[in-house]
This record gives structure tokens, sequence and C-alpha cells, in this order.
């Protein structure tokens, strides 16, 4: 109790105008809600599954997902080979477990690097106004007017397929759109009194943004951080499916179903098992990110 | 009247964006590492003589500086002019619009087929909210933007064309040889690719319909003893639909983006097909050329979709 006081003094310290403790007390009541949104809480199982098998990938795979072997290739799913091996005998489970590595690292990275720099510009953007705000938007609107994938692939064609470039790609294509959200929360937030407030007692304007505003921004954020997760996720597999994300032999669940193609009659189970992994993945984030939206956003919360 | 100021306002707020566009497709393809001319020589099996490099690259004009670059091939563009693919040698501009038509032609029916699904889904999820209809259509919207296009894509090849015979698995047919032969071609890539546009809208659609049923203005209307039918129909889809209109038009962006991926699915002869092979081979000129003019019809479509709205809501001129 006394080391949690201590802390909580820390906290308050540094964020003075955000109420952290009566919106702990407030999640608290909401993550009620949330466990009996079973949904939501089936989103957050497939989230954690998705995440410890990706986590302990070298451990669990039994089999070396680059090791070919000829002589067993295209098996269906056995007990040597729990999901059966593909053309070149690679046993599919150990592709498809480091596939999950390959995946959840993209997500959560591209994510990351659109906050971190989406978020400077969207705060400023949204925070001052006039026409810094008219000409920032303008550049991401013309950012944006570009298709996501299209520029993710036109982007790592340019640098070179690898799993650090998409991850760059997709991130550089997140960026706008965070800026965007953050821009909103600010702007929403900018006009409440604790801001004014905080302005009449003198305080700089870029101390009001970052220790105030944005901490009260954070509940669309993590809402639309899982969802561009989510998305991230799906649009690895769509670049490594045309061959431009993660060049094979490495595995990506995206590589593998344009490799399963060829034998999409004589080996379906080749082209389902990676369809399912990311589906399933893609859908448990956004189930988690459903779920979110309902516990932070209370207002939403009764449909 | 208002409305024309409106729409006259948001036209030429697009020229800034478009020009900011053609700057950062140049930009984003003029960092290649891969110098267009060392490409071209290495086609050709050329030695790497110095004096031909220069000489190529000076033909190319590659050697001024990159601002006077990118003034020449705005210019030139402006004037349809995109140069020459490397790889084949025919004009960017006719390479591109001869594709355009497939590639517009499986854009708009992927949203037709998805509006055709997704909006009776929300309206009907939300007028019986909480029953299974609601449930059927929830689950339908969730996996329709969880599920990878091109993976669902695969699978209706699967399912369609390889188990039941019934669909041609690939390939194109213009509507104007043979126009019911043609749309056997058109509907499993155009089901593939709505299916996320599909469960976004089915999502909007049902919320703001919601929305709209909790209003005062519907509570009146049933007081008044108007049929149900009525009450909904009349005004709340007129109202549902307005925020519904703005998702349409950004999803489009994700359509076309799409096609680039159901295009190599279906072996679709459109736009996205010509772009994979232009990265492939590095011809940059194609590359520069196609996401310029995918990007420009997306902002097209937005601009019409924002005409739409000011239709649909009328109280939009007034800011």
């Amino acid at each position: 109790m006394r080391i949690l006081n201590n802390f909580s003094d820390t906290i308050a310290g540094i964020f003075p105008r955000f109420d952290w403790r009566s919106r702990l007390a407030h999640f608290q009541d909401r993550f009620h809600d949330f466990k009996k949104n079973r949904l939501a809480f089936l989103g957050i199982l497939i989230v954690i599954s998705v995440v410890v098998i990706a986590t302990l990938a070298p451990l669990i795979q039994i089999h070396d997902p680059l090791q070919q072997n000829i002589s067993s290739r295209l098996q269906k799913p056995n007990i040597e080979h729990i999901l059966g091996t593909d053309h070149f005998g690679r046993d599919v489970w150990a592709r498809i477990v480091n596939g999950a590595r390959v995946a959840l690292s993209v997500g959560i990275i591209a994510v990351a690097i659109g906050i971190i720099f989406g978020t400077p510009i969207g705060a400023i953007a949204g925070y001052y106004r006039g026409r810094v705000d008219e000409m920032i938007m303008r550049a991401m609107d013309a950012f944006l007017a570009i298709p996501p994938i299209l520029m993710a692939l036109v982007i790592v064609a340019i640098l070179g397929s690898s799993l650090f470039n998409t991850m760059i790609a997709i991130g550089i294509v997140y960026i706008p759109r965070f800026a965007r959200v953050i821009r909103g929360s600010v702007l929403a937030e900018r006009e409440k009194e604790y801001v004014e407030a905080s302005k009449m007692v003198g305080e700089p304007n870029l101390s009001i943004l970052f220790r105030q505003i944005l901490p009260n921004s954070l509940s669309p954020l993590i809402v639309q951080a899982t969802v561009f997760i989510a998305y991230a996720i799906l649009t690895e597999a769509a670049l490594s499916f045309l061959g431009l994300g993660i060049a094979p032999p490495n595995p990506s669940w995206g590589s593998m179903l344009n490799e399963a193609r060829l034998f999409i009659e004589s080996d379906p189970h080749l082209a389902i098992i990676p369809g399912l992994s990311i589906s399933i993945t893609v859908l448990g984030f956004n189930l988690f990110g459903d779920g979110l939206r309902d516990i932070l956003d209370p207002r939403l919360a009764e449909r | 009247m208002r409305m024309i100021i409106y729409l006259i306002k948001r036209l030429i707020y697009l020229i800034p964006v478009i020009f900011l566009l053609t700057i950062f497709v140049f930009a984003m393809l003029h960092l290649l590492p891969g110098n267009p001319a060392d490409i071209i020589l290495a086609g050709e099996g050329g030695a790497e003589d110095p004096i031909v490099r220069a000489a190529l690259m000076k033909e190319l004009g590659l050697d001024k500086p990159l601002p006077v670059q990118y003034g020449i091939w705005l210019w030139r563009a402006l004037h349809g002019h995109f140069g020459k693919s490397i790889y084949s040698q025919e004009e960017v501009f006719t390479l591109i619009l001869d594709r355009f038509p497939a590639t517009l032609m499986l854009a708009f029916s992927a949203v037709i087929v998805s509006l055709l699904v997704a909006l009776p889904a929300g309206i009907i999820s939300a007028v019986k909210r909480q029953k299974p209809a609601d449930y059927a259509a929830m689950t339908f919207a969730l996996l329709g933007i969880s599920l990878p296009e091109f993976w669902f894509g695969i699978m209706l090849i699967l399912t369609f064309s390889l188990w039941l015979r019934w669909l041609p698995s690939m390939g194109f047919l213009s509507p104007l040889e043979n126009f019911f032969e043609s749309l056997k071609f058109l509907i499993l890539p155009s089901v593939a690719l709505g299916l996320r546009m599909a469960g976004v809208v089915t999502r909007m659609t049902r919320s703001s319909m919601l929305d709209e049923l909790g209003q005062d203005y519907v509570r009146t209307a049933r007081a008044k003893g108007l049929p149900e039918r009525t009450v909904v129909f009349l005004h709340t889809l007129k109202n549902a639909l307005i925020p519904t209109v703005t998702i349409v038009g950004l999803q489009f962006g994700t359509i076309l983006g799409g096609t680039v991926v159901i295009e190599m699915v279906f072996s679709w002869p459109g736009v996205g097909q010509l772009l994979i092979e232009a990265i492939l081979t590095r011809d940059y000129l194609v590359v520069q050329a196609a996401v310029l003019f995918l990007s420009c019809l997306f902002v097209l479509v937005n601009f019409f979709v924002d005409f739409i709205y000011t239709i649909l809501n009328p109280r939009v001129g007034l800011e």
C-alpha cells in the first residue's frame, strides 16, 4: 500500500491534471463489463494465444521451418508433421508458428512507428491550428490519397524485401492515419476548461499538450492501435503474398499462401491453414479492439 | 447556390492535394536504389562502360537535379506523356489506359456487390437488434473485416471453380463481347474484393441506423401511429446513410489497393496486375504513373462522395 502511494504520488507529480486515480476505478468497473462480454474475451484469448505461440516459436516448432526435405514433400497432416509438409518438404507447423512471429512483430512495430511519428504531427496540428494545421493536414491528405497497400508496396519495392523494411513501409503508411486520430482528440480536448485553467496559470503550451491533453486522448488511440495492428497483419500478408514483403524461404503466412496456390487442387490444406491463421489472428485483434472500444467509450457500449 | 460554392471550394482544395500527391509519388520512386540506366544496361547485357552509361542517363534525363526531373516529368504528364515502359517500350499512358477499364469494372462491381449485401444486412441488423438476424449479420461483418481478401478469393476459386466447376477461376471477358459470359468471370473477383467493404459498411449502417432509431423524431412518428415500415425507410434510412456514404468513399481506397492483389489471384488484366509486373521488373515509369492514376481515381471518388453527402445532408454548406 505504501509503495503504491509513493508511486501514485510520483505519477501525480508528473501528470498533474490527469486524474488517473478515478480513471483506474472507472477502468476496474468497466473491466467487469468487459469480462461479461464474451466476444471480447474470446478476442483477448486469441491475442494472448498468438502472442504466446509467437514468442515460444523456436521452442515449439519441433522441426526447422527452413529445412527442406524433398523426400517427404507434400505430406498430409500426420504424426510426425502435425500439419503436413509443403512442396519442399518443410514442416507446415514450424512455418506457421514462425509466421506468427513475423505477423505479430510487423503488426506491433508498424503501429509503434505510426504512433511515434504520427502523434507529434497530429498533436501540433490539432493544438496550434491555423496555417500550421492547414499545411500539415493538406500534406496528410495527399499521403492518405494513396491507397495503403499501394504505398506499402512501393516503399517495400524501393527498400527491398525484408522483415525490417516491411515494418517500416507499413509504419510509414500509418503515420498520417495516427496523426489524424490524435489531431481529432486534441481538437476536442483543447476546448476543455482544464486547458484554459493551465494557460491562465502560465503553463507553457508544449507542457499542456504533452502532460495533460495527450494522456486524456489515450482511449481512441488505443482502440485505433488495436485495429491497426489487425490491418497491419493483413497488409503484411498481402505484401508477402505478392512476393514483396517477406521473401521466401523465410516463413510468412502470406508467402505460404502464395506458394500453396500451385498445389491448391491436390493439397488444399497448404492454402487453408495459413489463411485460417491470418483470419483467426486478425479476428482476435478486431474482437479485442471492439471490446476495448466498449470499455473506453461507454456511451457506445449499450449496443 | 450555397452547395455549389461549397463544392467549388472542395474542388479548389483538391488542387494542392493532387500537386502534393505528384511530389510524393515522384519522390517515393526516385529514392530507388537501382539507377534506371543500370537496369536497362543490365537487361541488354551491356558492359559497364561508363561512357555508355552516362549517355543513357543523359538521354533519360537522369543527370539533371531531382527537382528539375520532377518538373519535366510533371509537365510531360500534364500533356499525357508518361514516358515509355523500360520493359516493353510501349507508351506508359497507353499501357495504363488499356487496362484501366478492367480495373474500373472490377472495383465498381465490388462496390455494388458489397453494398447490395451490406446495406440490407446493416438495416435488418439494426431493426432486429439482439435477435438471431442481428447476430448473423454481425458475425458476417466481423468475418468480412478479418478474412484476408486474397485468401477468400482463393477459397472461392477452390469451391466454385475447382470443386463445383460452376465458374471460371481466372481470366477476363469484356462485357461488350458477351455480357452474360463476362459476368461469370466478374463474380468471384468482385465478391472477394468487396468482402472487406461489406463488413465495414454493415457495421457502420447498423450503428448509424441504431443512432437514428433512438432519436426523438422517430418516437414522435411512432406515437403518431405511422406504420413501422414508413418510419424506418423514409427518414431514418436517409439520415443513417449519411455517415455510411463517407465510409464507402474511404473504403474505396482499400478496394483500389485490393484490386492489385485480387487481379493477381484471378489473373484479371487490370492496372493492378500491370503495377505488380512493373515493380518486379523495376519499370519505374509505369509504377509512377499507375500509382498516380489509382490515387487520383481515389481522390475523384471521394470528391464525388462529398457531392452526394451534400445532397443527403443539406446542412453541410452552412459552415
